[in-house]
């Protein structure tokens, strides 16, 4: 490979200029990689957050807060539903399996869900250690909440009131009888205790006024999932959601806001390629003498060709890889510093086979970009070049 | 080494250069000399095999140069042929040892970097190896594009003006190494010039005009 040398001799002559190059085409690949570990990232969270769950019957409001607060357990609940109309719903014939669950406390960033066994069962979770939640007080933590806090089992704690724990200090502490095994899902940043537990907290030992923020339905059929939602929709004060209605929702509204960073990308990646152009045409321009040379030289057409092709791909190729790996390490960096982003299950850790796409792209950029000035040097006319004063 | 018959060059719709027949020993060395525009540089870029003749028959080191494809006479030149030109050539973005490195390797050569440091020592350029071609004066530069064109040991060194450029110190000094070292490696001198200080030198000289 004769043209290497050339080529290395060249970017240590003009490094900013190839630093430049890089840096641009970095960017635009490193927008494209966050934002592709980004979403394919949180719906697979998501996807996998809501298997299983095929409606969400919940107080009246927004369905997509509905399922945010009682699937996702991300946003506030739309408000409460009597137990007694909760355990007539779930008698349904077409429900296959109803959980009805509690929301309000939480212990540190930790919320605190009263459910029972059927919760778990609904979430795929299993106990890794202890025993399940019986009595009232009792608690399972979710594996990351038993890492995170390093309470074990036989381990007292005591909820705060409010969904992040801070407000106010309940005084009655919970035990711990078990952790559940880790699912990936988020049930993993979950503390699941007895529904009474909640009633007791806030003061709601009356029968009557016990009551539930949502109930979580299996059907037995999709069709099921559908006409219940009607029926609940059009006769009661309650609202019913269906997950994967509800995500393509949020998919909507959040791709709006993707749409444009993804064109942000693209442009920053157009950049990049326009500089290694530009870069390349002058370059063909400036040194047609030299090119005349390497041909009187002996120099074929391929090698003066790959000279200026092999400079373009070694900038897209340095900033492609550079742009994946700052990438990572955004999406990394936004898990770090945010727990909810890492509870939403976002890792720079981990590797998309739709990054290879990416990389495509970035050096396919580049390689188009070098194509022209390249095809140039190839057609370059020594004895004509020679003649002319160098 | 040089073989001409019948060369006719044609550039666009006009003859450039029209030879009947010219013969040039190996070993031997050669001055072109002619008004400008009566083809001295069109010759040497046919015997370098840059250019390729509309007519005649050109050997070189019994090579049928003008019935070569384009890679097979690339090949040719990389190996048997060495330039000078009237103003020193270089890739500006390698050192002059880098330079004369890239000759070696283009000759299908290994990069011996003693053979560099030998030849730029010979020439009396050695302290500038590591320099880029312009910090040189144009004299050292001059030298170094002789060194360049030597290192490969070509069989056919051509040298297009290679004094014009030159005051009579540097110029009588070109011409000296030019013509020691084509002899220190048996190559065949061949230079195109309209500079009257050279001519005293050739016992061989082509005179051209124009067709």
């Amino acid at each position: 490979m004769i043209a290497l040398p050339l080529i290395l001799a060249h970017l240590r002559d003009r490094p900013a200029t190839f630093a430049l190059q890089a840096f641009l085409l970095a960017i635009g690949v490193a927008m494209a990689t966050a934002l592709l570990l980004f979403s394919a990232q949180s719906e697979t969270r998501l996807a996998r957050d809501a298997q299983g769950i095929d409606l969400v019957i919940g107080a009246k409001g927004s369905p997509l807060q509905l399922v945010m607060a009682a699937v996702f357990q991300a946003d506030a609940p739309t408000g409460n539903l009597p137990l007694e109309t909760a355990t007539r719903l779930a008698s349904d014939p077409r429900i296959a399996a109803a959980a009805p669950i509690g929301l309000g406390d939480a212990y540190g960033a930790y919320r605190i869900v009263g459910a029972d066994a059927g919760y778990l069962s609904l979430m795929n979770a299993h106990i890794g250690a202890g025993r399940l939640h019986q009595a009232p007080m009792e608690a399972v933590l979710g594996a990351e909440v038993a890492r995170a806090t390093g309470l074990r089992v036989g381990d007292h704690f005591q909820g705060g009131h409010g969904l992040t724990g801070g407000d106010e200090i309940h005084a009655d502490a919970y035990v711990v009888t078990g952790v559940l095994a880790p699912t990936g899902a988020v049930i993993d940043r979950l503390i699941v205790t007895p529904l009474e537990s909640l009633w007791s907290t806030h003061g709601a030992a009356a029968e009557a006024a016990r009551e539930t923020t949502a109930v979580l339905v299996r059907t037995r059929t999709p069709f099921a999932a559908m006409s219940l939602q009607r029926e609940i929709n059009a006769d009661t004060a309650l609202v019913a959601a269906r997950p994967p209605e509800e995500m393509a929702r949020l998919y909507a509204l959040v791709g709006a806001g993707a749409d444009v960073m993804r064109g942000f990308a693209l442009v920053m990646i157009a950049a990049a390629a326009l500089s290694v152009f530009v870069t390349l045409l002058s370059a063909l321009r400036d040194r047609r003498g030299e090119i005349a040379l390497l041909r009187a030289m002996g120099a074929t057409r391929k090698t003066v060709f790959a000279t200026l092709m092999g400079q373009g791909l070694l900038a897209a190729i340095v900033g492609t890889l550079c742009g994946l790996m700052l990438g990572h390490v955004l999406i990394e960096a936004l898990a770090d510093a945010s727990m909810q982003a890492r509870g939403f299950g976002l890792t720079g850790r981990a590797f998309d086979p739709r990054e290879l796409w990416i990389a495509f792209a970035g050096i396919g950029a580049g390689a188009l970009a070098a194509l022209g000035p390249a095809i140039g040097a190839y057609r370059t006319d020594v004895a004509s070049t020679l003649a002319e004063a160098p | 080494m040089i073989e001409i018959e019948d060369l006719r060059v044609r550039l666009g719709d006009r003859d450039v250069l029209a030879l009947e027949r010219w013969r040039l020993a190996t070993g031997g060395q050669a001055l072109l000399t002619g008004p400008s525009g009566a083809g001295k540089s069109t010759l040497l870029n046919v015997l370098a095999g840059l250019l390729t003749p509309a007519a005649g028959r050109v050997r070189v080191d019994g090579a049928d140069i003008a019935g070569m494809g384009e890679t097979q006479r690339d090949r040719f030149r990389a190996g048997r042929v060495g330039f000078v030109f009237q103003t020193a050539r270089f890739v500006r973005a390698m050192t002059v040892a880098e330079n004369l490195a890239l000759a070696l390797r283009l000759a299908g050569k290994p990069e011996d970097r003693h053979l560099v440091h030998a030849t730029l020592a010979r020439l009396g350029i050695a302290e500038k190896a590591a320099r880029r071609p312009r910090h040189l004066s144009v004299g050292e530069a001059q030298r170094a594009a002789i060194a360049r064109a030597v290192i490969a040991g070509p069989k056919l060194l051509l040298a297009d003006e290679p004094t014009s450029a030159l005051d009579d110190t540097n110029a009588a000094a070109a011409i000296n190494l030019l013509i020691g070292e084509a002899r220190a490696c048996n190559a065949t001198l061949v230079v195109a010039s309209h500079d009257a200080r050279l001519r005293p030198l050739f016992a061989t000289t082509l005179d051209l005009t124009a067709p």
